[in-house]
């Protein structure tokens, strides 16, 4: 029998470390650092997702056939002495702090993992964008694409087109630093007072309540050509050479200083999110119609960063261009990891194409004996239900304004929680929105929430005729049903939509079919299991302290049911301490 | 190879004074570079730019072709 093929991708040093485990070219197992460590966005070297990987496939770092990172570090480099003579003399505090991480840290990527993994074996480089499109194409199932990423920037490209057929993946045209669509979104959510590379999602949340009414300002911004290319008029960006991203320039041009942190938005705030939100889907769509010019398929798939912004994604859908995309579900840089090992796997081991990535339920998961052991360790009260009671119990619990924390089976992997570390609520109870943000998720109030529909109902409540199992895509709730589901109803009637299939999720399924049929309604409220400034759950130990710290009514950990009224109440009392470990994202 | 307590001593003393010591070397070699090295290359780049012609237009550009061995590059 032949060896099987190990090939382990990783991704670090930049944000987001993610490490993926390949055999025989299926993911065995995906997972980002942050998880582990408790820190979001973590980039250091992701030691703790290695151990899991290489202890959830049973092996050890010697059966591994290659290792791979997810880009280029010299060309990297190239980018960042380049800018620095380019925009000479400005930039001295960022020339320092760069000098210093590159040349104590991310020139020596080959070194750190042949002595922290003691490997003695191949590393494979990818460039950044391959990382990417090697993410979706590969990923797709799709026999060939059109294949886009666009994102903040990797070594020099910011936005690639390329084309994929078979087990061949070229890239084709660029668009060049510091050009570059995703560092704009960052620019204007830096601009509006958001954490840059982390809340850019919030930006796209708030676009809804405000009007188009500073395009005139966006086209000064950035001059976007018919083809999808663009320009940044760099004289109202300082990313080049500061260690923020806009200055007085962007000030001047909208007529208000940048916002602080956590202050009041206005309506001024609204306005120019939706603003931006509107070049960003003309760019995006200019450039997907580009792309299928260039190289055409009847399928696109997209990876980046932006590839995360479903509103965008939804309008590139629904203008038929495309008889079907695929986004990958981490599209952010710790889908590189994916990417540079799917890339191996085919360019250097000539693998064959695998079907479709069905879910990412792809992290390690928990046995019930684990489960029960840990909560006789905490002395925490809790009943255990068999498979069906607790279906049966927990869809009896949804009803009205419970919130729940769901904690079942593998871990996802990817920015989205799927129904494995949820929050649940149900959809139909308005009260549910505040309830959930304000006092179990602690975050700004606007910010809405994300519905799990039964795929096979999915129609009868949203504009949507295709699966969209990862939350990547957005579509407006009927506006009959925007009263019956006022919780996932964003305020311009949209919604960023999970559909479900039973294969996908069995007992997620399951779930929220009992409550179908109790109630009528296929649709509930799913957010991440965290609050804000925290990873997403990983373990029951982070459940329990995300349950015990906030409003949450029940815990679900497996079969095992927790009530908050039968928590002792000395356990509750450490919430100040507890939500001041997570710095406000 | 063990040391006699008093040069282990003189060490550890070492070990803790040199860092600072790295720390304002280095940035007192990185600052001469950026002035000289960078500063004059960057001069001469600016000269430069003066007698090209500029274009701040929308393009795609050609992605660099794959050579062979290329995923085994950092570059």
């Amino acid at each position: 029998m032949e060896k099987p093929v190990y090939i382990l991708g990783l991704s670090f040093h930049y944000h987001d470390s993610g490490v993926v485990l390949l055999k025989d070219g299926e993911v065995l197992f995906a997972a980002q650092e942050e998880r582990y460590t408790r820190k979001k966005q973590d980039e250091r070297f992701p030691e703790k997702a290695i151990d899991q990987a290489l202890k959830y496939a049973g092996i050890t770092v010697d059966n591994l056939s290659a290792i791979g990172f997810y880009e280029k570090p010299l060309l990297k480099f190239e980018r960042i002495l380049s800018t620095i003579f380019h925009v000479w003399p400005r930039g001295f505090f960022m020339y320092h702090r760069a000098m210093h991480e590159w040349m104590l840290k991310k020139l020596w990527i080959s070194q750190e993992i042949h002595k922290k993994l003691s490997y003695k074996g191949d590393i494979f480089y990818v460039q950044h964008h391959e990382s990417h499109a090697a993410s979706a194409y590969y990923a797709s199932g799709f026999p060939d694409a059109t294949v886009l990423t666009v994102d903040g920037v990797g070594e020099w490209a910011t936005t690639t087109i390329g084309q994929g057929k078979g087990t061949e993946l070229t890239l084709h045209k660029e668009v060049r630093f510091p050009h570059s669509l995703g560092l704009l979104y960052s620019a204007i959510t830096y601009y509006l007072g958001f954490r840059v590379n982390s809340a850019e999602y919030k930006v796209m949340g708030l676009a809804p309540y405000g009007e188009p009414k500073y395009m005139d300002q966006m086209r000064e911004l950035i001059n976007v050509a018919d083809d999808g290319s663009f320009t940044l008029n760099m004289k109202y960006f300082t990313y080049e050479y500061g260690s923020r991203m806009t200055g007085r320039a962007i000030e001047k041009l909208f007529g208000q200083p940048t916002r602080k942190g956590e202050s009041a938005l206005t309506q001024f705030h609204k306005d120019v999110a939706r603003s931006l939100q509107e070049i960003t889907e003309e760019v995006m769509l200019k450039m997907a119609k580009h792309a299928k010019e260039l190289c055409p398929s009847d399928y696109l798939c997209l990876a980046g960063g932006v590839a995360l912004n479903c509103v965008a994604n939804g309008k590139i859908l629904r203008s038929g261009l495309f008889k079907d995309i695929f986004i990958q579900p981490a599209a952010g840089d710790a889908g590189g990891a994916l990417g540079v090992a799917l890339a191996i796997w085919h360019r250097e081991f000539n693998g064959a194409r695998l079907p479709r990535m069905s879910n990412v339920y792809l992290g390690n998961e928990y046995t019930q004996q684990e489960i029960e052991q840990f909560l006789a360790a905490e002395n925490m009260p809790y009943e255990q239900l068999s498979d069906d009671d607790l279906i049966t119990t927990v869809a009896g619990l949804l009803e009205g304004n419970n919130v729940i924390g769901w904690f079942q089976g593998r871990m996802e992997y990817g920015p989205r929680s799927l129904g494995n570390r949820s929050i649940i609520a149900d959809a139909r109870n308005k009260e549910n929105w505040q309830k959930v943000n304000l006092k179990i998720k602690f975050r700004e109030s606007f910010r809405p929430f994300a519905p799990t529909v039964l795929e096979d109902r999915a129609a009868e409540y949203f504009a949507l005729d295709r699966e969209s199992p990862y939350m990547l895509l957005v579509a407006d709730v009927h506006p009959e049903k925007r009263e019956v589901i006022p919780a996932v109803t964003h305020v311009d009637g949209s919604a960023r939509i999970q559909t479900i299939r039973r294969d996908q999720n069995p007992r997620y399924y399951d779930l929220i079919k009992t409550f179908a049929d109790k109630t009528g309604c296929p649709v509930i409220i799913n957010t991440s299991f965290n609050v804000r400034g925290e990873p997403i759950v990983e373990s029951p130990t982070d459940a329990l302290n995300c349950f015990l710290h906030t409003h949450m009514d029940y815990l679900v950990l497996g079969n095992c049911l927790l009530r908050k009224e039968h928590i002792p109440a000395d356990r509750m009392q450490q919430r100040e301490a507890y939500l001041k470990q997570f710095a406000l994202d | 190879m063990k040391l006699p307590a008093w040069l282990q001593r003189a060490k550890e003393v070492w070990l803790k004074i040199t860092y600072p010591i790295g720390f304002v070397v280095s940035k007192v070699i990185l600052t001469a570079l950026w002035l000289v090295v960078f500063g004059l290359y960057a001069v001469a780049l600016g000269i430069g730019k003066l007698f090209s012609k500029k274009t701040s237009t929308p393009q795609w550009h050609d992605v660099p072709p794959d050579f062979e061995g290329s995923m085994r590059r950092q570059f």
